[in-house]
């Protein structure tokens, strides 16, 4: 029994590893510009997809990823021009039914250029499963487990030691006043728009040879990645690490223990239990900003 | 007298905030090297019109030139680039920063050279030794006399032509505000132009040539420092006497 409860943890890491990613996004733009940007799992499909099929198509799988996470960046890019600049002015909420529009639009054009069919793409090495403390786990699952550390590292590292960092984190804690200092809100939006699209679509990429890839793989993902970043605090980045993990956790172990149906019940129950009992999460500031 | 460009002139402007209009026909000029206050009481507009000047709050019509460009309605990113610097009303530091990065981020603008930018920062903290034990400190940790000297010394550190300050006496104690405006004096004297919005006439006349007084939303007269301080005088005991 144990041993089995030990599966289902390490199967959690591995889904929580996703979700931490697709939640960093998440946070990410919220910090920078205040908006929940809902067509955040579809960054997730375009990586996985365009790697999925050029890695068909006979390109090298590592290329084809940093191809995708291009893909997936100027994808994200081209949200921020085209759809949420030049409706700056517009409330919030009228933002956010923007990006559920880009949602849709984005997984219809997923649908369009790659169909139904699921693709699949190689593991990025090959070998035996792994064994930790008796539990199995894909040799993907340390790719998936690196490219958290790395991503979390690289913006612990950006926003802690470096200046436009620091002026980004300026804009987050006071925006009129740090735009006096000639600080420029807008490009930083811009940039954590394709921030965000790269380290979805880099999700994407990574999870690909696990699940393999669909073009209505981002709803799942993103409604994953929005119940891991409200869970860890909207506001914080560790927060989107640990909301992350903690929900694979717990979504492998309902769904184990319980019944697979209850595997993507329980994020809801979460954050109706989150919402309720601690808005702002595990990690992040009671006050927020208006 | 100097016969050069004014390096700050506000002509005409009317502001409105929401449905209310809050600045009528304002008009002043500040001169290289001057030092000039805004007086006048809660609501008279003193902080509006700081936000027409910044581009916080654009005006709706006149012109505000500074150093000769008119930047009435330009963004308040373009402040910094035209070597104004804001130091606003209660302090608007970067809380979640430290010292250190509230005073770095004065300079954002400027591009400076890394060993330039700490040769400034060591000018601040020489401006106000107060802060030197908190350079690493969370600024929103400190106390309002603290955070007020993080807000001025940020503003120095984008090198002003034009240094802003709206009401920075505002919920400080006597001691700490009489501290904070000696730093002020001693740039003053060091040819900084300063235009200082101030409800407390005292301390106004203490660093300021001459004053603008404002009521209502508009700029109904103007003193010298001499008749700042007697005006100052006559408030203080009227209100005691």
């Amino acid at each position: 029994m144990i041993a089995q409860l030990w599966q289902y943890v390490l199967a959690g890491v591995v889904v929580g590893a996703i979700y931490a990613l697709i939640a960093a996004g998440f946070v990410l733009i919220y910090q920078v510009t205040g908006l929940i940007n809902f067509a955040q799992g579809e960054f997730a499909m375009i990586g996985a997809m365009t790697s999925s099929a050029l890695a068909t198509g006979g390109m090298p799988v590592l290329e084809a990823a940093a191809i995708a996470v291009l893909v997936a960046s100027v994808t994200g890019g081209l949200c921020y021009l085209l759809a949420i600049r030049p409706a700056r002015a517009a409330t919030g909420v009228t933002l956010i039914f923007i990006t559920l529009g880009l949602d849709v639009a984005l997984r219809g054009l997923g649908l369009f250029v790659w169909g139904t069919n699921p693709l699949s793409l190689p593991a990025f090495s090959g070998g035996a499963a792994i064994t930790v403390l008796g539990g199995a786990l894909p040799p993907q699952a340390m790719w998936v487990l690196l490219t958290d550390l790395l991503v979390f590292a690289a913006l612990y590292l950006f926003f802690r030691h470096t200046y436009a960092g620091t002026a980004v984190r300026a804009a987050v804690a006071n925006p009129p006043i740090a735009s006096t200092f000639g600080i420029p809100l807008r490009t930083f939006a811009f940039w954590s728009f394709v921030a965000a699209a790269a380290i979805g679509g880099l999700g994407g990429v990574v999870v690909a040879p696990i699940t393999s890839a669909t073009y209505d793989m981002g709803l799942t993902l993103g409604l994953a990645g929005f119940v891991a970043a409200v869970l860890g605090g909207l506001d914080s980045l560790p927060g989107a690490l640990v909301g992350g993990f903690v929900l694979g956790i717990v979504e492998k172990l309902a769904g184990g223990v319980l019944s697979t149906g209850w595997e993507q019940g329980v994020g809801f129950l979460i954050l109706v239990l989150v919402l309720v009992l601690r808005p702002q999460g595990l990690l992040g500031r009671a006050a927020r900003r208006a | 007298m100097t016969t050069s460009v004014p390096v700050l002139e506000v002509e005409g402007i009317s502001t409105i905030r929401g449905r209310v209009q809050v600045l009528w026909d304002v008009s002043l000029t500040v001169q290289r090297g001057e030092t000039v206050a805004i007086v006048g009481p809660n609501g008279a507009g003193k902080t509006t019109l700081v936000g027409s000047i910044t581009g916080l709050v654009p005006p709706k019509s006149g012109r505000i030139r500074i150093n000769g460009t008119d930047v009435a309605g330009s963004p308040p990113e373009k402040l910094a680039s035209r070597r104004v610097a804001l130091v606003p009303e209660r302090r608007g530091i970067f809380a979640p920063l430290t010292v250190r990065e509230n005073l770095l981020m004065g300079a954002y603008a400027r591009r400076a050279k890394r060993a330039e930018l700490n040769a400034d920062l060591e000018d601040v903290f020489g401006l106000f030794p107060a802060l030197v034990r908190y350079r690493d400190a969370i600024a929103g940790s400190l106390s309002g006399g603290e955070q007020q000297m993080v807000a001025i010394g940020r503003a120095l550190m984008a090198k002003p032509e034009l240094l802003l300050l709206d009401e920075p006496s505002l919920g400080l104690a006597p001691k700490v505000r009489a501290e904070n405006f000696g730093a002020l004096a001693r740039l003053a004297e060091r040819g900084v132009t300063i235009l200082l919005v101030e409800q407390n006439l005292r301390l106004a006349a203490r660093i300021c040539g001459r004053a603008y007084l404002m009521q209502n939303g508009r700029i109904v007269g103007t003193e010298t420092s001499d008749e700042l301080a007697r005006s100052a005088r006559k408030v203080y005991l009227g209100a005691h006497g």
